[in-house]
């Protein structure tokens, strides 16, 4: 019977990690001081994003929602609101060095959730807080910087040769468990240095899978 | 020649003022109690309207504009559709509500509602369109001066969702000028109704089907 429940685990393990592709290999590794193109996807300062958010939940649940973001890429700030189409306010919270949670409507009413999607939003927006731990070229031809973030994860900024770029990031034990993928389409903003990508796609991995689908309705520099 | 000149500004004037008066009766008056407000929705069969939605958050720097169509049909259909920035539309009809919006994979219908408030806002729109507002079992109407109503929610569980919402009549009897929705001193969203045509044939396809 112990033997039983040993395989049980041993064929859960295999089935949750058959979704998770590990590591992908570096070919060429290049040197530590060739991250500077791996920086551009990030905004430098201050920045409002609204997007339309499609949203595919494990159970299949899918629901179309607006996005509001306002970040600070110097203090680390982070505001964001979801909201119904029709306008009614989902979720409102602000991070910034601590959580304050202005509104939040079941099932968004939880601390995780909160936690989760700044963890997000960090993801898409701001350079991995760590340092570069190697550089190269993958078996396609994009470059990649791999970082070591300060909870021990590993980050992988991909840029591909047709302005689209990927943002991959590890576990501890080097499963992927966040994807976010650009479109090569760009929206240029007057004074911005980086047009900003039209569309945004999120797949977070593991126990509970979804994938977030960002189309760009508007961007504003703040603060100009 | 001048007194001449002088006579017939005062005529004008005069019957600007007498038209402002003519124009002052017919729009006054329809609006002054539940019964007269009741009294003038009462004639309306159906309502099509362009809408424009302004929502104001203190994270925006300015509104954010949603532009769409509503399509009335008394005593209870709606078909509310956002055109843009995102295609999505409420289908109101013989109790159902449906929903579909825009994704990469064309209009989608949900597979339920998103959220329990766009129910409820859904089936107030057509109470207040009925001008049913006694009707109205989530809400306390108060009527107010200037044609104004505020409605409150009844339950604390919806208070906790809508703070208060004013409807402004238009001049025209029967018809909503503006909705605002507060959900919180910094959270409201308005909604603006322009070119609306009253009773007008409406195909029911219209409250059945997306196209």
């Amino acid at each position: 019977m112990r033997k039983f429940y040993l395989l049980l685990v041993i064929l859960s393990q295999m089935i949750s990690c058959a979704g998770s592709p590990e590591l992908v290999p570096i070919q060429r590794p290049l040197g530590l001081d060739a991250d500077r193109g791996c920086t551009t996807p990030f905004p430098e300062r201050e920045w409002q994003f609204v997007h339309s958010i499609q949203a595919a939940m494990p159970g299949g649940q899918k629901a179309v929602i607006i996005g509001v973001t306002v970040l600070s890429p110097k203090t680390g700030m982070i505001e964001c609101v979801m909201m119904t189409i029709e306008g009614i306010v989902l979720f409102d919270a602000r991070y910034d060095g601590q959580m304050v949670i202005h509104r939040a409507l079941p099932p968004f009413d939880s601390m995780d959730f909160a936690r989760g999607l700044m963890d997000d939003v960090r993801l898409m927006f701001f350079p991995p807080g760590g340092p570069l731990i190697a550089s190269g070229i993958s078996e396609d031809g994009a470059s990649i910087c791999r970082y070591r973030t300060d909870r021990g994860m590993m980050v992988d900024i991909v840029i591909h040769g047709d302005h689209v770029w990927e943002i991959r990031q590890y576990d501890q034990d080097s499963r992927l468990v966040r994807s976010l993928k650009t479109g090569s389409d760009r929206r240029g903003t007057a004074g911005s240095q980086n047009p900003i990508p039209v569309r945004l796609e999120l797949t977070a991995f593991g126990s509970s899978e979804y994938a977030l689908t960002l189309n760009l309705i508007e961007a504003r520099e703040l603060g100009k | 020649m001048r007194e001449d000149g002088i006579t017939v500004n005062r005529t004008r004037r005069m019957a600007l003022v007498i038209l402002l008066f003519i124009s002052g009766a017919i729009c006054i008056g329809w609006a002054d109690t539940w019964e007269e407000i009741r009294g003038a929705t009462g004639t309306i069969r159906t309502i099509k309207a362009d809408f424009v939605q302004e929502k104001h958050l203190s994270i925006l720097s300015r509104p954010f504009i949603s532009k769409g169509v509503f399509y009335y049909q008394a005593p209870d259909s709606l078909r509310w559709e956002y055109t843009s920035p995102v295609r999505s539309i409420l289908l109101m009809h013989k109790g159902g509500i449906r929903r579909y919006t825009e994704t990469t994979k064309g209009l989608v219908e949900a597979s339920r509602m998103d959220h329990k408030g766009m129910q409820i806002i859904l089936q107030e729109i057509a109470l207040w369109l009925g001008g049913r507002f006694s009707d109205d079992s989530a809400f306390d109407a108060a009527l107010k001066d200037g044609r104004r109503i505020v409605l409150t929610p009844k339950e604390k569980g919806l208070s906790k969702m809508i703070e208060h919402i004013d409807l402004m009549l238009s001049d025209t009897p029967g018809i909503i000028k503006s909705v605002e929705i507060y959900e919180g001193p910094d959270s409201y969203t308005r909604l603006e109704f322009l070119n609306a045509k009253i009773n007008k044939e409406l195909e029911e396809a219209l409250f059945r089907e997306v196209s």
